[in-house]
């Protein structure tokens, strides 16, 4: 299959990558000019093609999708910080929504134009709304949470609303 | 792909991340009785159901490991994995003021996720939550 890979060179994505490859699929890794050399570097080591491309900038992605024509997007974008202090959350809270959000907007969109017909995003099992014993993918996201958290159980709901659907 | 928070290599949550310096540091409070459940997931169990999830019926997954536990259960165990001093405690009306609402709603109020569906329709066969397994340090 071919993957195109947003948020490749992350926490999650340098495994994903590893792993893709062992499974014979084609990685196309997302990649923002502006840190582009050193992500370049590192998606080359690992096998994977890097694309120069900002999830937050449509045309970008549309060019980037269109010149690999993938079977598959895997989203993994996100803007956490380095450090998981109470601080370092607050301050990268509003870039992380931003690039969660449009991010997500605009693959999607670029996706329906093209034909692409999986999409893999990332969201969060510690999102569920409190209540007693384990939650499963039915269960009540946290909308009411505390005013940093609640944003994101909100996006989850959402994303789940967009245009591709699920079934239950 | 509703993960657990990760932890493992490039994480904050390893011994030589940013979490094994914090809890080192005691830095990393229980805060009230500890009892918001958190669901973990190695990176790389994270990174394989992903890779499944491309031919998958499509929907939301937790992608979660089966030790979901309460703060005050995994934060003494993963400082005791990183050798550091036992955790302090402190209200939940002393970490509003040290630590903000957040803090205070991921370490009370926070509902772990099971994992069933994905253990079904991925096959999804998560590692168990290393440091509360051993003394072992988490990679």
């Amino acid at each position: 299959m071919r993957v195109l890979l947003a948020g490749a060179t992350g926490a999650i994505g340098r495994p994903l990558i590893r792993i893709l490859k062992k499974h014979g699929h084609s990685v196309f890794g997302l990649v923002r000019s502006a840190k582009s050399a050193e992500s370049t570097h590192i998606l080359t080591e690992m096998g994977a093609e890097a694309l120069i491309g900002d999830a937050l900038d449509a045309a970008s992605v549309r060019a980037a999708v269109a010149r690999v024509r993938p079977d598959a997007v895997i989203n993994e974008l996100t803007a956490l910080p380095q450090h998981y202090t109470p601080a370092e959350m607050k301050a990268a809270a509003e870039r992380d929504t931003r690039v969660r959000r449009e991010g997500n907007v605009n693959l999607l969109a670029v996706m329906r134009e093209t034909g692409v017909r999986r999409y893999v995003l990332q969201s969060s099992g510690f999102w569920y709304a409190p209540g007693p014993g384990l939650a499963d993918e039915s269960s009540l996201l946290a909308v009411d949470a505390s005013p940093g958290v609640a944003p994101a159980p909100a996006r989850t709901l959402n994303s789940s609303q967009q245009p591709f659907g699920y079934r239950k | 792909m509703r993960y657990g928070f990760f932890y493992g290599p490039g994480t904050w949550f390893t011994n030589a991340g940013d979490m094994g310096d914090q809890v080192r540091r005691q830095q990393v409070p229980v805060i009230g009785a500890g009892q918001g459940v958190a669901s973990f997931v190695h990176i790389k169990d994270a990174a394989s159901a992903t890779v499944t999830a491309l031919e998958c019926a499509p929907g939301p997954y937790n992608i979660v490991d089966d030790n979901p536990s309460q703060q005050r259960v995994w934060l003494h165990a993963f400082a005791r994995a990183c050798g550091a001093p036992e955790p302090i405690q402190i209200t939940e009306q002393e970490a509003l003021v040290s630590s903000g609402a957040d803090s205070v709603y991921y370490a009370t109020r926070l509902r772990g996720a099971a994992n069933e569906k994905a253990r079904h329709e991925l096959n999804f066969r998560p590692r168990p939550l290393e440091w509360l397994q051993s003394r072992a340090v988490p990679v």
